[in-house]
């Protein structure tokens, strides 16, 4: 009998031993490979949500202060098809509601970078101090006309607009769940998703009773399974949930 | 077995495992995040850099866990053990890429401190609101004091068990790595192919430890030697191959029993270095040679030749008609003992 021996400082294996560790040195990197290629396949939560990061463009039209900081373009890009943006500063800050109260119902100028999903939700990143004045004022529901859809009972998963819409993609689900806190904590607006029958999701904005902002109050809840009943709005093409976040309802 | 601080001591084997370990780790970074950006035009650099690279640390960590057993069971494996603190650096490398993105991206640019942002944005019991985050960041601390600790330079200076005791805590950062993906990533990417990797991965870890603990515990069982008063009687010379040794267990205690150059010495069978197992080493050059990592000693001493300081226990061994008799109580490391002559 004699069994080859490995010293690791002689900087070389033994023959046989040589041999055996090629062929299973060349398994283990096929077996690297298939992993690598299935785990990159099977994820299934990367939506078509896209985030022109860096490319900074003009926008102007109508800036709205409710349900939540908007602005109503006087025409829509040609990118993302929308004429209605929701309004969010950088990093994970919602925009200064100092501005968008001075700015309600105006004509402005802006400057922004643009998230958009291809279902033609999009939203605005303003440049800070970027918003100027612009002749002319509001006439009207820029928006388009409220009609209220009645109480009722919605299940979903509250997510951050701002990631939803593409910052993060992913921006749902429990790994994300800490940055979309964050983000509403820092008053991104919250958004109850609730899938519809063609596979893909109402966007509820979340309000208040009042109509007021529950950044706040919805942090507990966000990105778990939740039922919320209230009153649904429909203004012009967005929706609106108005709910006592007291009275959200975790379903795990 | 230089304990002065230098980064690695380098020879083609080392080169070649290195190259070979950082070219699988960047094929299975450049595959994941091709074909998801195939798949997934819309995805971010972030997100598939997050998935990339742990899935890679994990996959890594799976095959620094078995490779340990693997060892036991197979010699052949032994090559890819001698170097395996350098596997778990590089996956505390890549734990530390996903961490670091995963704060810059989810953590960052907020309201509250990043790091804080970890424990309290998951702090609940249930399934949604466990703190995943908490249990990976706790997983790559135990990495890091271990890639830290990684050189024999602590190995030294901390001693074996205290070394070897922290280093045994990468079984409790598996744990807590598990709990990370299990309650994070696969509450959101539902796959079942996700859970069953993790499932064969977990067998495949505790079958093969099962396996070489089970397999030790018959080959003591096969060692253990009565033990009276005085000498015991371990085997006949004929029963072990020149330049080799063979195991037998005293009270328990595992001696190994050289021969070479037609003598015995008897050693503890414990490796200092970080216990391998000597009595599956080789009479090399004079000195017996651990298996593991090559640390060397003499036979007559259990001194590791000048101008290194490792020493282990010796034992007094005397022959009678061909039979080797070994006194089970252990001298000091490093004692001088004849050994028996034939």
């Amino acid at each position: 009998m004699s069994e080859e021996f490995f010293i690791g400082w002689q900087g070389k294996a033994p023959e046989a031993m040589g041999r055996f560790l090629r062929g299973k040195t060349i398994l283990l990197l096929i077996l690297a490979a298939l992993i690598a290629g299935a785990a990159a396949i099977w994820q299934g939560t990367i939506g078509k949500a896209y985030f022109e990061f860096g490319k900074v463009r003009d926008f102007s039209g109508i800036l709205l202060n409710e349900p939540v900081p908007m602005l109503v373009a006087n025409q829509a890009d040609e990118t993302s098809g929308a004429a209605v943006y929701y309004l969010v500063n950088p990093l994970k800050f919602g925009f200064d509601p100092e501005q968008a109260e001075k700015f309600h119902l105006t004509n402005v100028s802006l400057q922004g970078s643009l998230l958009y999903r291809e279902d033609g939700q999009a939203m605005i990143e303003v440049l800070p101090d970027s918003v100027t004045l612009v002749e002319g004022t509001a006439v009207g529901a820029p928006l388009g006309e409220s009609a209220s859809l009645g109480v009722q009972t919605l299940r979903g998963e509250i997510v951050d607009s701002k990631c939803y819409l593409g910052l993060m993609n992913p921006g749902i689900g429990k790994p994300h769940r800490a940055c979309a806190i964050r983000c509403i904590s820092g008053g991104v607006p919250p958004v109850l998703l609730v899938p519809n029958n063609a596979g893909e999701a109402n966007y509820f904005i979340l309000v208040d009773e009042r109509g007021g902002a529950v950044n706040g109050a919805v942090l507990d809840y966000v990105a778990l399974p939740v039922e919320i009943t209230g009153e649904a709005l429909k203004i012009g093409d967005r929706l609106v949930l108005k709910a006592d976040p007291s009275k959200y309802h975790i379903l795990e | 077995m230089s304990v002065s601080y230098q980064a690695v001591g380098w020879n083609a084997f080392k080169k070649k495992y290195d190259l070979l370990l950082w070219a699988g780790i960047l094929l299975y970074l450049a595959i994941f995040s091709a074909v998801g950006l195939a798949l997934n035009p819309a995805a971010t650099a972030e997100i598939l850099l997050i998935r990339a690279t742990g899935t890679a640390a994990i996959f890594l960590l799976h095959m620094i866990l078995c490779v340990g057993p693997a060892a036991r069971l197979d010699k052949r494996w032994l090559p890819v053990l001698y170097n395996r603190r350098h596997m778990g650096v590089s996956m505390f490398l890549l734990g530390l890429i996903h961490a670091v993105i995963v704060v810059l991206t989810y953590h960052a640019g907020a309201d509250l401190n990043p790091v804080l942002s970890i424990f309290v944005s998951d702090a609940g019991s249930t399934v949604g609101t466990f703190p995943f985050q908490a249990f990976g960041f706790l997983a790559l601390v135990i990495l890091f004091l271990m890639a830290a600790t990684s050189h024999d330079f602590w190995l030294a200076n901390l001693t074996a068990p205290v070394w070897k005791t922290l280093h045994m805590l990468v079984y409790v950062a598996y744990a807590f790595l598990i709990v990370h993906v299990v309650f994070g990533v696969l509450q959101s990417e539902t796959h079942p192919g996700y859970l069953a990797l993790l499932v064969v991965g977990f067998v495949l870890v505790t079958g093969l430890h099962l396996l070489s603990g089970a397999r030790e515990k018959a080959l003591d069982r096969g060692r253990d030697q009565d033990v009276a008063e005085g000498y015991v009687d371990v085997c006949h010379i004929d029963e072990i191959e020149d330049n080799r040794a063979r195991i037998v267990s005293l009270s328990g205690e595992r001696v190994a029993v050289f021969k070479y150059e037609g003598k015995i010495s008897v050693v503890s069978n414990a490796c200092q270095h970080q216990n391998g197992p000597l009595g599956e080493g080789k009479f090399v050059d004079g000195c017996i040679t651990c298996p593991w990592h090559g640390f060397q000693y003499l036979p007559e001493t259990g001194q590791s030749p000048p101008p290194f300081t490792e020493k282990i226990p010796t034992f007094n061994v005397k022959l009678e008609a061909g039979r080797i008799l070994v006194d089970p109580v252990p001298n000091p490391a490093g004692t001088r003992v004849e050994p028996a002559v034939f």
